[in-house]
């Protein structure tokens, strides 16, 4: 919890500062040093707690396992105001907003021990969305997804080969993977790891993301059963549902 | 067989094939599925060409129950298939992609999910509802009528396949697409297409079912004794 509450902090601290009059990229900036402090934070929180703690947890315990995923939320030029109320794409803790992937990532991380890596984008999303009317945002994607683009990304993995099992997450956009997710998987051969997807939507599933990530990634495991709920449930999900899903698939046998 | 009534079999034996295919939509290809409906358009007017004297008699005759139902079914249907045509053009990812279309789509993802699974159900009835026609067309074509154990034998299998129609009907909650309870459509892409496939052809049978009934009843009721 103590890990949410400091990420949660400086999600606050850098949306603030933005709100004074930043530039995008500025904020963007503050939102990776923000994670990669963050990741420092765990891994000497994760020594410390983990002495006297089961062989196994220690083993698992951030070396190996990266939480990757990409959102909505953390890819926007923020113009417009992330409305809590209306948006079925966030989180509320209290008075602090986080994506749904964000959300489900850090629950994944709080069974899993591991590193979050936020899949940004070099160029943002227009941040004008409703999950129910037609707008510039969608309108957007639905061009990428058209054109099979490849946006580029911001933000990258220094060592990827370090990693042994990579989650995957990322929302249903137009009926696909974001094609930045695409980008994602273009940018790194996951051969040989083992690859667990979860996922949100407005209903639709993830769709057919098993068979293109199995296609993206020939060599790599990719496991079938993925972590889908809908939007509107990400809130209600608890660390228990992830051990539930973990144990599902046979995680860490 | 006359040579219409031949064009007529056709034309309705191929719909009948490609309606379930074009409601698995995504599990059979995103692009399949708008050329298919494409062509469906295009068999559904000229299934409209065909049986002209259906248009022709329309004002005329009196309308018994039976007959008005199926008038109100055929109005639904030709109301939803112009509106799944519409929306899907403005939905299209690849044979209408040319057109760019940036407003609206939220709308036409609404109009083509309840227009589509409403054309779905309501073909299916009619379906049934013309059942007789479906059967003569089967006899012409053998040259000779079904026996009564043959009879007894689809009637049956029918009702198997209807009842299992059902359980697929509850599985999906296929009336969350059709009252908009449900904004997206979800598929399980671990399931091989032609499975959904087969689902989607009990669904028709279960209504179909429903539709010779319901038709059936009303025919008996407007005619007690005969």
């Amino acid at each position: 919890m103590k890990k949410i509450k400091v990420l949660v902090l400086m999600l606050i601290l850098v949306t603030l500062l933005d709100g004074c009059g930043n530039t995008s990229n500025e904020a963007s900036e503050n939102t990776q040093a923000a994670t990669t402090s963050s990741k420092n934070e765990t891994a000497s929180e994760e020594a410390g707690l983990n002495e006297s703690e089961d062989q196994n947890t220690l083993e698992n315990a951030g070396s190996n396992v990266l939480i990757a995923y990409f959102s909505r939320i953390g890819n926007i030029d923020s113009e417009h105001e992330i409305d809590a109320v209306s948006s079925a794409s966030v989180v509320t803790q209290g008075e602090n907003i986080l994506g749904n992937m964000e959300y489900m990532a850090e629950l994944i991380r709080d069974v899993t021990g591991g590193d979050i890596h936020f899949i940004e984008t070099s160029k943002q999303y227009p941040s004008e969305y409703d999950s129910s009317d037609n707008n510039e945002l969608d309108v957007y994607v639905n061009k990428e997804n058209r054109e099979n683009a490849r946006p580029e990304l911001a933000t990258h993995v220094e060592n990827m080969d370090d990693y042994d099992v990579v989650f995957l997450g990322f929302p249903n956009w137009y009926g696909d993977m974001p094609m930045a997710v695409y980008s994602f998987l273009d940018e790194y051969d996951l051969s040989g790891k083992k690859i667990y997807l979860f996922n949100s939507s407005g209903g639709g599933g993830p769709r057919d993301a098993y068979s293109k990530t199995s296609g993206l990634e020939p060599d790599a495991e990719v496991e079938k059963n993925i972590f889908s709920v809908s939007h509107s449930q990400v809130a209600q999900l608890t660390d228990q549902d992830m051990q539930d899903w973990l144990s599902e698939i046979g995680y860490g046998n | 067989m006359k040579k219409k009534s031949i064009i007529k079999m056709i034309v309705d034996l191929i719909m009948t094939i490609l309606l379930p295919l074009l409601m698995i939509q995504a599990l059979a290809g995103e692009e399949l599925h708008e050329w298919i409906g494409i062509f469906m358009f295009l068999l559904f007017i000229l299934h409209h060409l065909l049986n002209f004297n259906w248009h022709k008699n329309l004002l005329k005759g009196k309308y018994s129950v039976v007959r008005s139902l199926g008038t109100v079914v055929n109005a639904g249907i030709l109301l939803c298939m112009i509106l799944s045509a519409i929306s899907g053009i403005l939905l299209s990812q690849y044979v209408f992609a040319f057109l760019n279309v940036n407003q609206g789509i939220s709308f036409a993802r609404a109009a083509h999910m309840i227009c589509t699974h409403w054309m779905f159900v309501l073909t299916s009835f009619h379906l049934g509802m013309h059942l007789k026609i479906m059967k003569g067309y089967m006899e012409q074509a053998r040259g000779k009528k079904l026996g009564t154990v043959s009879s007894r034998v689809f009637a049956i299998l029918f009702a198997v396949i209807g009842v299992y129609g059902l359980k697929v009907f509850i599985d999906t909650k296929l009336w969350q697409y059709m009252f908009y309870q449900a904004q997206f459509m979800f598929y399980d892409f671990n399931r091989m297409a032609f499975g959904v496939y087969l689902d989607y052809v009990s669904m028709m049978v279960l209504f179909a079912v429903i539709g010779y009934f319901v038709s059936d009843r009303l025919k008996k009721i407007s005619m007690p004794k005969k």
